[in-house]
Formats: structure tokens, sequence, C-alpha cells
């Protein structure tokens, strides 16, 4: 960096009351207040009315390692550097919300267990990449009436040892129904085998190294005074479950030939995943707005690239929207991501209530989707990830402004990225949050 | 040409286009014969794609239909080859530092579909084994892939050591990728780009068909 600014470093020396009275002493208010005003930005935009301003929301990614001159991996592999950098990149760039879209993982953690299914920045991926989670024929094709069920024998005795090469001995295990009434003395022998006690060793170095990554973006959210987008939940909390099985299970080759092979099978499959998420999610938390808004997946094998409008009707909506009226009726506040090209698909979501969830565009018409979805839901998006990294600061704002004039118009809309901005140029960042005070004051 | 089997195999009905090849063969249909109508058929698989009425599922269903009456038929070819007339030879990687594939394997796909011979040098491919490869396959147009903004400057990395070793001007280079944009494009100086896999054939077609 060849500003004035302090480094990353320097903040792991700051205490709490140091980073605050600095936020206080740019903006002229303490961090709580600037917390409950974004907030209110936030949920107004979300219940249709108009905020004071566009709400702005900075979608981090990796921003915070990239910002601050380290590689991806440091997010895999070095659980102190994140708070620093991310303290660093929202006190440099305030906005009213940032959305920490990187994955809360050890890479050593991943190494012990010997994930099979997942690459990582640093681990098998080149240090600048993120993550990727395969799930390729985790669940095999005929093998959906086990998954069905008893999903919990599945995921114990077949997804666990196939995903991860320290826990293969799990496969010997007894089923879990098979303890009804025997218990388990008799199986205890099998847990004295070398094999089987390995695994649990792994499971057990693994818990070590994953400890050491405690998520701290709710902390540095309340410290700093800039809500999350999004409360922190177990992924995929309420993921499409057309997703689930595209990204967990099956993978995309096997979920798309299964639409033509054995679709009654899928069917069931993402009834039942539908059903099993809306069961683990309960209730909202009613006393804090900012908790109720949760990930509710995206569709980034469901778009205009991967399937027909006809295919997204018949396989995905069904039981995404099943999930996502679930999700409203339990007190949530779903926001999702429209990955790739959409135009074709905006309509099915006027289904859903009005004013009670958040749409969140990567390449859509966004004209079109405001004229469609305007007055019946938040529209949130959608600066292109490669403008903010290779556009110039005016670009970003013509970008912006149009946004927000147009998406902005009686309210409801969010600015945000289309995609995580990893790789944004501070100039342009700084140009995306001048662009809602200069055009986005509403009255 | 078998206008049953044809329909079978572009309608995607796997059973009945397994049966009509068995049928062929038995009712002593040569075996280059049913190859051919299979390629007749990916054509119009190929074509549907273009307008999209096909998606990926289709693609990969036709895809699995022809590779089991290959399967079927082949050991019936004698060794005779295929049609042998060669429309194009194109490389294609995912450049340095990105290893994502699918985009990359839809195109590959495609340009199969559309006539092409295609060498795939996989994910995370450094800026040399381009190089190499362009001597050795002797291409008229090369794809480089990648999906994360970071790997633009290796779209530009690459283009560069292909310039190096004297050889930009042997062939024609599109890049591609979702975020990939006529921005990106005049950045790296390749000669085209596409941000859906349908664009590189339209490239392809243009660049080397005429």
């Amino acid at each position: 960096m060849s500003d004035d600014k302090p480094g990353a470093d320097a903040y792991t020396l700051w205490t709490d009351s140091r980073i605050q009275d600095e936020i206080e002493k740019r903006t002229g208010k303490p961090p709580a207040q600037l917390f409950e005003e974004r907030e209110q930005r936030l949920r107004d935009a979300v219940a249709l009315k108009t905020p004071d301003r566009v709400p702005v929301v900075l979608y981090t990614g990796y921003l915070p390692f990239r910002y601050t001159g380290l590689r991806n991996s440091a997010a895999f592999y070095d659980p102190d550097a994140y708070r620093p950098a991310l303290i660093k990149t929202l006190l440099d760039f305030p906005s009213d919300c940032f959305f920490a879209a990187h994955i809360n993982m050890s890479g050593r953690a991943q190494e012990i267990l010997g994930d099979t299914q997942c690459a990582w920045a640093g681990g098998s991926f080149p240090e600048d990449q993120g993550y990727q989670f395969f799930g390729e024929d985790l669940l095999k094709e005929d093998e959906y009436d086990l998954f069905i069920t008893d999903p919990s024998d599945f995921m114990l005795r077949y997804y666990l040892p196939r995903r991860y090469k320290a826990l293969a001995p799990l496969a010997t295990l007894p089923s879990p129904t098979a303890m009804i009434g025997s218990g388990i003395l008799h199986s205890t022998p099998l847990f004295r085998t070398p094999e089987v006690a390995e695994a649990f060793l792994a499971l057990s170095k693994a818990g070590e190294e994953q400890a050491k990554f405690r998520k701290c973006d709710t902390e540095v959210s309340k410290l700093m005074g800039i809500p999350e987008f999004m409360a922190p939940v177990p992924n995929p909390l309420c993921a499409p479950p057309f997703h689930q099985i595209v990204d967990y299970l099956r993978g995309l080759r096997g979920t798309l030939l299964d639409m033509y092979r054995r679709p009654e099978k899928l069917f069931a499959a993402m009834d039942s995943i539908m059903e099993w998420s809306l069961a683990r999610a309960g209730a909202a938390d009613s006393e804090e707005f900012g908790k109720q808004r949760i990930m509710a997946g995206g569709n980034h094998f469901s778009s205009e690239e991967f399937i027909s409008r006809k295919q997204f009707d018949t396989f995905v909506w069904p039981t995404w929207k099943k999930c996502l009226l679930g999700l409203i009726e339990r007190g949530y506040v779903p926001r999702w991501l429209m990955e790739g090209k959409n135009d074709d698909r905006i309509e099915p979501f006027l289904e859903l209530p009005k004013g009670k969830s958040i749409i969140h565009f990567e390449k859509v018409d966004m004209h079109r989707a405001k004229e469609i979805l305007g007055g019946h839901m938040c529209i949130a998006g959608n600066v292109p990830a490669g403008l903010l990294w290779g556009g110039s600061p005016q670009e970003v704002e013509d970008y912006c402004k149009d946004l927000i004039e147009v998406c902005g118009k009686d309210g409801g809309f969010i600015l945000t990225s289309g995609g995580s901005m990893d790789d944004a140029k501070p100039e342009n960042l700084n140009a995306m949050l001048h662009a809602v005070e200069k055009y986005g004051r509403y009255n | 040409m078998n206008d049953e089997l044809i329909r079978a195999i572009s309608e995607l009905d796997e059973d009945r286009a397994v049966l009509l090849a068995n049928k062929a063969l038995d009712d002593g249909e040569s075996p280059t014969d049913i190859l051919d109508d299979c390629n007749a058929a990916m054509a119009i698989v190929g074509d549907r794609f273009e307008k999209n009425e096909y998606y990926l599922a289709e693609l990969m269903m036709s895809g699995e239909i022809l590779e089991r009456i290959s399967g079927i038929v082949k050991p019936r070819v004698e060794a005779s080859g295929t049609n042998g007339k060669e429309k194009g030879r194109i490389v294609i990687g995912t450049v340095r530092g990105d290893v994502h594939n699918i985009g990359k394997d839809i195109v590959i796909f495609m340009l199969e579909v559309g006539g092409y011979t295609v060498y795939d040098l996989g994910i995370d491919v450094p800026e040399e084994k381009f190089v190499q490869a362009i001597r050795e396959k002797n291409p008229q147009m090369v794809c480089l892939s990648g999906l994360l903004t970071a790997v633009f400057p290796v779209f530009r990395s690459t283009i560069d050591a292909i310039k190096e070793a004297g050889l930009r001007d042997r062939v024609k280079i599109a890049v591609g990728g979702g975020q990939v944009d006529d921005k990106v494009l005049a950045y790296t100086g390749a000669d085209g780009y596409g941000s859906v896999a349908s664009m590189a054939v339209t490239l392809a077609n243009q660049w080397i068909s005429s």
C-alpha cells in the first residue's frame, strides 16, 4: 500500500477501544450508533421503504487478504491473519454492511482428514485461488433410497468414509439403527482396531487445528458498527435442494443425468432435503434483525448457462420455493445469489411474499429485474467484479449511478457487487462507496 | 440415413436409441453408417444447444448415448478410422492459477460437436505448456480459459509467452470465462473473447472455417 494508512499488522496491536475511538474520530459517531443507522438502512430496503440513502454492502470475500498484501492461502493457514486484515479493510472502506464470503476452514485440519472433495488455496490449489468443493459421486446413482430412508446412516458410513481418507474406517461401523435395543456393547471391539482408533485420533487432531479458526466476523461487526449482510449459520443451511445435491452429493454431471434417468428419485431426495433443512433452521432470533438475514444459497448451477427455464421450473424452483417460504414463515429474511445469467427466470420470485427477502443478482439486466420485482422484493447487486478490478473509478461511478437511479428508485435496493470483490482496486471501491453518498440520498 | 435412430439420439431417448442401434447392426447396416447417424444426431443436438433449446443436461445425455452406441458399434469397425476430414485444430486450457473446468469442458464439447479437433491441456496450465502445445499440435486457434479475475494477468502473460516464442502470428487466440468482457480482451491482447461457451464456436467458425 502506498498510502499513509496503517497496515493490517498495526491493528493486531490496537485495543478494541482504540479502534472504536478511531471510528468515532473519522465519522463523528460511536460504532454502536453507526450499527443502528446502518441496520435501519438495510431493514428499510428489505421492507421496500426508502431509507435515508441507498445502503451499500462490501462483498468482501478474499478482499481483506488481497488488500493487505496477503495471499488467499492465509485464509486457510494463518488463523490470526484475518481479523486485523478485516479491521483494516472495513476501516479503509467504510460501508453499511459486509459479507465475508470466504470459508472459515483450517487447511491443516483438512489435510489431516484427507478431504478428497475439496481444494483450497495453499492446499492443492495455487496460493491465490479460493476454495472449491467438488462433491462428485459421493452419493452413487443407486443409493438414493438409502439416502432418503436412513440419511444419518448414509452420512456416517458412506459419505464421511468416501469424502475423508482418514475416516474410511467409519464404513466398518454398524448402522446406527442396529443399536436399537442392543446398544453399542457388542460393537465396541471394532473400536480397538488400529484403523478405527486412527480415524478417531485424526478427528481429534483436526479439531485442534480447526479450533484455531474461530470466526471473528460477528465480533468485528459489533466492534466496528458494521452489520453483517447475513448471520453466520452453518452452510448450507437452506440452499436450494437441487444445489445441495449438485454441490455436495451427486455432482453436476450426475445430477443432470439423473434428471433424465431417474427423475423420481431426484424429486424424492430434494423433498427430503427440503424437510431436513427447514427442521434444522428452527425459528429465527426475533430480537435482533440482523440475525434474521440468512444465506439461502444461490443458483450457480441453475442459471441459463446450465439448465433451461423449464428444467428450473421442474427441478429447482418447487423445493427451493418451499424452502424460502418456510424460512420466511420462521421469521428469517433469506438472501440468495443469482449467479450467472438469469434474465428468463426472474418472475417465479414474485410467488414469494412481499418485502421479506433479498435477491442478489450477478449478471442480470438490472433495469428489467427492477421492472419485474420492484415494489415486491429487495434487489441487491450488481457492480461486476471485473469492473472493480479493471475499470476506472469513473466507470465504476457511472455504473453505480445508473443502478442507484433505476433500481434504487422508491427504495428496495442494496448496492453491492455481483461477485466477491477479491481483486477490486482501492480507488474503485472508494468510487462505489462515494456513489451512494453522491447519488443515493432519498428525498 | 437411419432417421429413426437419429431422432432417438437427438431426442435423448436413451433406451430406444441403444435398441435401434443394436437392431440396425442386426439388420446388417454398416457400423460406419451408424456412426454417421450418430454424428448427424450430435449435429442436431449442437444446433439445439446453440438455439437455447438444449442445455447442459442434453449435451451430457447425448454424450452418454453416443458413448453407449460407440461401445456397441466401434468393435465392429475394422480400424477404419473416422471420416477423416479435419475442420481445424484447437488447443485449450484453463490458465495457470485457475482450476475451473466446467466452462472449458462445455466449450470443448461444443467445439467437438462442431467438428473441430480439440487438444485439452487441462487446468492450472503454465504459459510454457501452451507454447509447447502450439509447437506440437500446430493449432489454428488457442483458447485460454479462466473464471477468476485474479488470472486476467495470466491471460496476458500467456499471450506474451506465445509472442516471445515467435508463434503469435500462427494462431488466433481467444480468452474466455464468465467474467471476461471487451475490457479484459483489450487488456490481454487476445483476438477475441467468450463469456458463454457458444461464443467459442462462433469465433472458431469465423477464424478457421472461413
